[in-house]
């Protein structure tokens, strides 16, 4: 397969417009990448420029190690998916799938045996002869990504593909999809603005804003470890809490001072926050790190009141305001809480990141 | 709600009646002589068809087949119609009438069946025999279907191939201008522009040819085409050319075997308002064409009508023939030009 490399790659739309800033990804090969970001984050146009659909304005994308930039993209040897399928809507479901082996000439019994082998692992055999029209929007995704399969191409390119399906659907493609990864052994680029498909599809994560890449990493090293307080906010469902605290010193320890409530910084972080005494910083703490303890000393609680409880039935979403900031906890679903209930929660400070209030990026623990 | 239901039905059933009567009329008509056309000129065909049976007279007039294979005839001219001769071989006679004198008459009655059955086809169809032998209406038969299917032809494949390109092609500041330019091409007519068109053609040599005439036709047809099947291909999503991109096709390929297939609708539409058009127009080929071989149909139509004499009969034949090839159009694409126009109409 094949190995993609993006240096420092940008794009600038005729306008001035700079939708990607010096895109730096490497990409090995048989990886599955996700591109994730909100929309407009420039994920797509990344995609489109690997793809050849766009021209780069700068920098240098190679494939295989070869440079690639000005080759269009017929030669590039690359299958895409599209957000809306993009199937052709006056050719059968083979004929679709065939398409590009025609165009390279293939001889008809190789094509017969690629889009049989790919109807298999996509169980479409019964589709072959219908027409898009004819397809349920689940089905239409298999036949794109069939058309894709079909070619044996070099890389993958997936832009968006589930955003059209209905959630129950969109879980399953996403596990099949995976699988698929898995039994293709094959290089994959996939975009999403779902950062739950980024989590569980993607080998590594590529988080975008604004065009600029925030962090690229395996998907728990961007859980744990998040270099900035977008790609915090970003990752994770529901998404951490942010509390804009000040950083004191007083009895030879550190203190965040939330306004509402004072709490001892103790463990990793106590070293990392003495430069940041009489500054602001973020303290982000994810809903699961927040444990609820009544019984918490003082000094290393955050309490709060409770507003909206939703038992999801595995766990339980808590939304409490402190006063000035409100947290989601997530708790066991046996804990019984109703509305206005005072409540105390111990933030596990082995998991708690501290971000810069100025720079947003998360304080170095070296 | 009745009275609407009933006013609307009143207008539809008074516009049918408009538009069909005079097709009904002209039908009829073509069976009937010249003579019969002018004393009333809504009275029912009589004398091709019910009063058959009038007398003929040996003529001297030739042959023009026995001049040719040198066998024996015998000129029948009939006494009411001028003109209308049958050439009857001498020896399908019975031998009582090969050899009858010039001047005499014979009574149609007096014929074997055989001949007289002939004869009464022959006498019901005069018009329409007369009309396609004396207008030479075959050939200009032929050059309409020239004019029609070779313009039709390049109309589509180059207004298409320009609507690819303004809608799906990247050159967004001056695909509009282009499209526009082009689309005002349509507010153009032919006889508007006759004159200075002439003066063109003949300064490139191209009056009186099939090219001339064809590539007028053609210009005049780009602009409905460009305007139809660029606001149709705008609706094409871009992501499935590129997704034809993808799987290896160039602009070409894409163009061809996506886009093309996927703009039959307006294709149909704009090859029916095209081709029927160029079947019915006539000033352009009048204007143009002064050699018999460029002419067509409705310029043969015309034809029958001089200053001097007006032969109504083969006029409305000759009409018949040029309207049946339309109705069959319309009567097999019917649901087709009605979907196709609204189509364009809509997603145009």
């Amino acid at each position: 397969m094949a190995t993609v490399e993006l240096k420092a790659v940008s794009k600038v739309y005729d306008g001035g417009v700079q939708a990607v800033k010096a895109a730096d990804i490497t990409i090995q090969d048989k990886e599955f990448v996700v591109l994730v970001g909100p929309s407009g984050c420039g994920k797509t146009t990344t995609l489109r420029m690997v793809a050849g659909l766009e021209d780069i304005s700068s920098g240098d994308l190679f494939i295989d190690g070869k440079r690639v930039n000005d080759m269009p993209p017929k030669d590039r040897d690359i299958a895409m998916v599209f957000q809306n399928y993009a199937l052709y809507p006056h050719m059968t479901v083979y004929d679709n799938m065939a398409f590009g082996l025609k165009i390279r000439k293939m001889p008809k019994e190789d094509i017969q045996k690629r889009v049989d082998e790919a109807a298999g692992i996509l169980e479409i055999h019964e589709l072959l002869e219908r027409r898009p029209k004819q397809l349920s929007g689940g089905q239409r995704q298999r036949v794109a990504v069939g058309r894709a399969i079909v070619r044996h191409p070099k890389v993958f390119l997936f832009d968006e593909p589930l955003s059209n399906l209905d959630a129950k659907l969109r879980v399953q493609m996403r596990a099949e999809i995976s699988s698929l990864h898995t039994r293709l052994q094959a290089t994959m680029i996939y975009v999403t603005h779902d950062q739950v498909e980024a989590m569980t599809m993607g080998d590594k994560i590529v988080v975008m804003k604004g065009g600029i890449i925030q962090q690229i990493g395996d998907p728990l090293t961007l859980y744990n470890k998040p270099v900035n307080r977008f790609v915090a906010g970003f990752i994770g469902s529901p998404p951490m809490n942010f509390l804009s605290t000040s950083v004191t010193e007083s009895g030879g320890k550190i203190w965040i001072d939330e306004g509402t409530f004072k709490m001892a910084i103790e463990g990793r972080y106590a070293e990392p926050l003495k430069p940041y005494i009489g500054k602001n910083v973020s303290f982000g703490i994810r809903p699961e790190d927040l444990v609820y303890n009544m019984d918490a000393a003082e000094g290393s609680f955050i309490p709060a009141a409770a507003e909206v409880i939703e038992p999801l039935g595995a766990e339980t979403h808590l939304y409490v305001n402190t006063g000035k900031h409100q947290l989601i906890a997530r708790t066991a679903p046996n804990i019984h809480f109703s509305v206005g209930d005072k409540v105390k929660f111990v933030p596990n400070l082995d998991k708690a990141v501290f971000f810069d209030a100025e720079t947003e990026q998360a304080i170095n623990l070296s | 709600m009745t009275i609407q239901r009933f006013i609307s039905y009143f207008v539809f059933i008074l516009w049918t009646v408009l538009t069909v009567t005079p097709l009904v009329w002209m039908s009829y008509s073509s069976f009937k002589t010249n003579a019969e056309l002018t004393q009333d000129i809504f009275s029912m065909p009589s004398e091709l068809v019910f009063k058959t049976d009038h007398d003929y007279m040996v003529s001297s007039f030739p042959s023009p087949q026995t001049l040719i294979d040198g066998k024996q005839r015998i000129t029948l001219e009939s006494s009411k119609i001028r003109g209308f001769r049958h050439f009857i071989l001498v020896d399908r006679l019975p031998t009582e009438f090969q050899s009858l004198p010039v001047g005499q008459t014979v009574g149609l009655d007096q014929l074997p069946f055989g001949l007289r059955n002939e004869i009464l086809w022959k006498t019901l169809f005069y018009n329409y025999t007369s009309a396609w032998t004396r207008g030479n209406l075959g050939p200009k038969f032929l050059n309409s279907l020239f004019y029609v299917v070779v313009s039709t032809t390049l109309i589509i494949m180059f207004s298409m191939m320009a609507s690819f390109g303004f809608s799906k092609m990247q050159f967004p500041r001056w695909s509009k201008f282009l499209a526009n330019l082009i689309a005002v091409g349509y507010l153009l007519s032919i006889p508007a522009i006759i004159i200075p068109l002439f003066i063109m053609l003949s300064s490139l040599g191209l009056t009186d040819t099939h090219l001339g005439i064809t590539l007028v036709y053609v210009a005049f047809g780009l602009p409905l085409g460009v305007l139809l099947g660029q606001g149709y291909m705008r609706g094409i999503p871009d992501s499935i050319i590129e997704s034809a991109h993808m799987d290896g096709a160039g602009h070409w390929r894409s163009f061809l075997s996506i886009v093309m297939p996927m703009t039959v609708p307006v294709i149909i539409t704009v090859s029916i308002i095209n081709a029927l058009g160029i079947w019915n127009e006539f000033l352009l080929v009048l204007v143009m064409a002064s050699s018999e071989s460029t002419k067509s149909l409705p310029v043969g139509v015309f034809s029958f009508a001089s200053q001097t004499s007006i032969e109504l009969g083969w006029q409305l034949a000759a009409l018949v023939i040029a309207v049946v090839p339309t109705m069959v159009v319309y009567f097999r694409f019917n649901k087709r030009i009605t979907q196709g126009v609204v189509a364009g109409a809509v997603k145009g």
